[in-house]
């Protein structure tokens, strides 16, 4: 036996309950110590169940049918406790509020470790050095409730730090955090790889974070080992599989694979360079793009009579938060509007007030020319749609289609004209197949789905979306996108909330961007981002200082073939 | 394993905590004198900024506030006692002669002022008690039902927001409609129960692999985790059974004795005084307890 193969898969299969469809069939892996490993696929491919077989909770907490082998350092998964695997395998999931077990920080950490009955002073030796190394020790007296996103998930992992496990497993990690924080915590993944030899497999969506870090990838298409290799042999052999994730910069050329912003740049540095544009043609262009902007960083009376009116919005929660704070602007029918910022910047907030759900502290907002304090949520919904966070609180009926009949009856809607808008949405969002379904049974993606349909189904005026892309994959995401479009086309406006730079910028023409409740850009999406130096796309990134303004794919595109002539 | 101990109040073992709130909660019980009443209210509220969870008790006051309005507008309305008429009203088939008495209206008020300073003694142990160590204080192997009460306490906040969340989004879809009937009000919520379920069920699960996953269950657990009975706890039992005597006794021989009926009748000053003084000791022994605390740290 290899010393160095910490995992060991063989011909492994497995079956949920009452399933006849195998999960994940016949996986074989050897994955060496203290590599940092990707596991990436669509959604429903199995990531989550082959990551679940490492620590033995597939099958021993999910119970099914299972084939083959996983062995972890030796040790033999099937014939093993989850408890007694948890020494070797520390895994930490997708949301963080579903793993805490106390309230405050330290005893959270301290839970594992007395688990694993140490010694109260060697707990304590932990703690400190745990807190320490993820940066958490100004956290450690709060309560998890009171931390942002980004120090959740990093309790969260160094709940299973703490117990020193050989092999970190992690499901989706920051499939909830904004750029910003995101970054931050792979970076601290890679630094535990890099520094404590410690074994990382990551499962993500999102590969422009984190594809530079790893030394391998397994890509799963239906529960089967479609790819395992090196990240560059992934994305050369990718290229034309586009269910495969690969950061925005990989599919760009056609010759060259840059996995990083970094090498993008090298590569159009020399595209530049070899055409003598950089030095010659940059000012110059530069010029050029200052005159082609389309708009200064202002907010805008875009629309004499605007369908939403925000004038010095300020909010603040019971217990006594300022989350909004003097917050103006205004949006105009047919406008698609992106609002970006990080994890607690009055996003959310602000997107609540566009319907009523919060009413203004100070301030006012009018929805087609109503102030939203006069009247209530019901009767706003007929002009502003909105979909939350998590999909499944608007699920609630048994059936698909009852589920959006329901929203039909509730504005009024009912026979022909609720037939035909509800064949509409489903035709537009491809969840036709799905309309005899339980929602229940729906994957992530087609959950997201049926409750995008249940807020859209009677076309409201505007369309209030927060954060539609969360955890779900590209194919999802594509279709959300050229619904926005299709639906704003229509004369309809869509504001959507996210953390997805790349999906903002393909998807609207607008970007709102907040900070600690404040607006500190409002612009045409090229312009805002443009001058973003972290919140903005990977293509902007890759082609800054050669040619401005790109942001967007088709963008990036276009300036490569204005390089080239 | 123990909350950071950032002042007296959270360093203190639970069975300290538990009789120092319950000692609230018992005065308040003893006497329907108001001033009484009032004092505790203030001395809970200046414990609670000793702990510095002064804000989040602060977050309990509509709920002190609508429990206290009830009791102070249904007492006068339904109460027939008292002498001093304020309002005199038409005769009512079964309530009899509607007459609002000075006396009803007072008593109404002090029960209100008595159940916001029951509620704010609760809330004041909830901010201050760990739960996991306080059932492990009350039972020698009492980890299993700390996990419990644990996981169902920090639960509450989760579910509390997943309700919230939960109508907010069928509102949102005209769904739960706010302005109609009270039948319609409720048909239209009763639904959005089953999603609550289905949503706490999600969690549960995930919070089951998240405890499976951090070897929940193994052979032995570290016992030694409580937290210590230091003489910081002797002073505050102290303190706290002094103050609970001191309110027995001040009942039993009604030196706090304040009557509503058949008119307003109190012993003067000293009624006053010794219901104000009781829960202002306490705090103030809290207080002087507590500066020594930081004397001491630092």
């Amino acid at each position: 036996m290899d010393r160095n193969k910490i995992i060991k898969i063989g011909n492994l299969s497995y079956w949920y309950p009452e399933t006849q469809k195998p999960a994940i069939g016949d996986i074989n892996l050897e994955i060496e110590a203290g590599h940092f490993i990707l596991v990436v696929g669509s959604s429903g491919s199995g990531k989550s169940t082959l990551l679940r077989t490492l620590n033995g909770l597939v099958p021993h907490f999910y119970g099914g049918k299972i084939q083959g082998r996983v062995l972890v350092k030796g040790q033999d998964t099937l014939g093993s406790k989850v408890r007694d695997l948890a020494r070797i395998v520390g895994m930490v999931f997708q949301d963080p509020e579903n793993q805490f077990v106390t309230d405050s920080v330290e005893s959270e950490i301290s839970f594992g470790l007395q688990n694993l009955s140490l010694e109260e002073s060697l707990i304590a030796k932990r703690i400190a050095e745990t807190t320490a190394t993820l940066r958490l020790s100004h956290s450690r007296g709060k309560e998890t409730q009171y931390l942002s996103g980004g120090e959740k998930q990093k309790v969260a992992l160094a709940s299973v730090l703490a117990m020193q496990p050989d092999v970190l497993v992690l499901d989706e990690p920051t499939s909830q955090l904004d750029p910003v924080s995101a970054e931050d915590f792979l970076s601290t993944l890679k630094s535990l790889n890099e520094e404590l030899g410690l074994t990382v497999i990551l499962s993500e969506h999102r590969l422009e974070r984190c594809a530079h870090f790893a030394d391998l990838v397994a890509v799963l298409d239906e529960g089967k080992l479609a790819f395992w290799g090196s990240m560059r042999e992934m994305a050369c052999w990718a290229r034309e599989k586009p269910w495969v994730p690969l950061p925005p910069v990989t599919r760009l050329f056609n010759s060259f694979i840059p996995l990083t912003v970094k090498e993008g740049r090298e590569i159009v540095g020399s595209i530049a360079s070899r055409q003598g544009k950089r030095n010659a043609l940059l000012p110059e262009e530069k010029n050029q793009d200052s005159k082609n902007k389309p708009e200064p960083i202002v907010s805008r009376n875009r629309n004499a009579n605007p369908l939403l009116k925000v004038s010095h919005l300020s909010y603040s929660y019971p217990e006594g938060k300022e989350a909004l704070k003097g917050v103006s602007f205004e949006i105009a029918e047919g406008e698609e509007v992106a609002i970006i910022g990080e994890n607690g910047s009055g996003k959310t907030t602000l997107a609540k007030h566009m319907n009523g759900l919060l009413k203004p502290t100070r301030g006012k907002v009018e929805l087609c020319g109503i102030d939203t304090r006069e009247k209530d949520v019901a009767t706003l919904a007929q002009t502003c749609g909105m979909l939350g966070q998590n999909p499944n609180y608007h699920l609630l009926a048994d059936v698909v289609e009852e589920e959006l009949m329901l929203t039909l009856r509730a504005m009024g809607i009912e026979g022909k004209k609720a037939e035909e808008l509800l064949e509409e949405v489903t035709e537009t969002l491809g969840i036709k197949p799905l309309r005899e379904r339980n929602p229940q049974e729906l994957s992530c993606g087609e959950r997201e789905l049926v409750a995008l349909a249940s807020v859209a189904v009677y076309k409201p005026t505007l369309l209030v979306l927060d954060e539609p892309t969360r955890g779900i994959d590209a194919s999802i995401k594509t279709l959300i996108s050229n619904f926005i479009r299709r639906y704003s086309s229509q004369g309809n406006s869509v504001v959507v909330i996210t953390h997805e730079l790349e999906f903002a910028a393909q998807c609207t023409s607008r970007i709102i961007m907040l900070s600690e409740g404040r607006i500190i850009a409002d612009g045409d999406k090229h312009s805002v981002l443009s001058e973003s130096l972290f919140f903005t796309t990977q293509f902007n990134k890759v082609f800054r200082g050669f040619k401005e303004g790109v942001i967007t794919q088709k963008d990036a595109i276009e300036a490569l073939e204005a390089m080239k002539c | 394993m123990k909350r950071v101990n950032k002042n007296l109040i959270l360093s203190l073992h639970p069975t300290s905590q538990l009789l120092l709130a319950m000692v609230f909660v018992l005065l308040s019980l003893m006497s329907e004198n108001p001033f009484l009443q009032i004092s505790i209210i203030a001395s809970v509220g200046g414990i609670a900024f000793l702990s510095g969870k002064q804000k989040e008790l602060a977050s309990w006051w509509k709920l002190c506030l609508g429990m206290g309005l009830i009791a102070f507008i249904i007492n006068p309305l339904f109460s027939r006692e008292g002498t001093t008429i304020l309002l005199s009203g038409p005769f009512l088939p079964v309530l009899g002669k509607f007459d609002v008495t000075m006396e009803a209206t007072a008593f109404g008020a002090t029960m209100g002022l008595r159940i916001a300073a029951v509620i704010l003694s609760f809330a004041l142990l909830w901010l201050i008690l760990d739960p996991v160590e306080a059932l492990g204080a009350l039972r020698k192997s009492g980890f299993k039902s700390g996990l419990t009460s644990a996981l169902a306490l920090r639960l509450v906040p989760t579910v509390a927001r997943d309700s919230a969340e939960i109508l907010d989004a069928h509102r949102a879809r005209g769904i739960a409609k706010d302005k109609c009937g009270k039948m319609e009000y409720l048909k239209s919520r009763i639904p959005l129960l089953k999603r609550l379920v289905y949503t706490s069920l999600d969690r549960a699960m995930g919070l089951a692999e998240a405890i499976e996953s951090r070897a929940y269950g193994s052979s032995g657990k570290t016992k030694g985790a409580r937290r210590k009975f230091l003489p910081w706890d002797i002073f505050v039992i102290s303190f706290s059974s002094l103050a609970l005597i001191g309110g027995i006794l001040g009942a039993k021989y009604g030196v706090m004795e304040f009557k509503f009926y058949p008119s307003i009748s109190f012993m003067g000053t000293q009624s006053i005084v010794s219901a104000i003084a009781l829960p202002a000791l306490l705090l103030l022994s809290m207080w002087v307890l507590s500066c020594l605390w930081t004397e001491t740290k630092s």
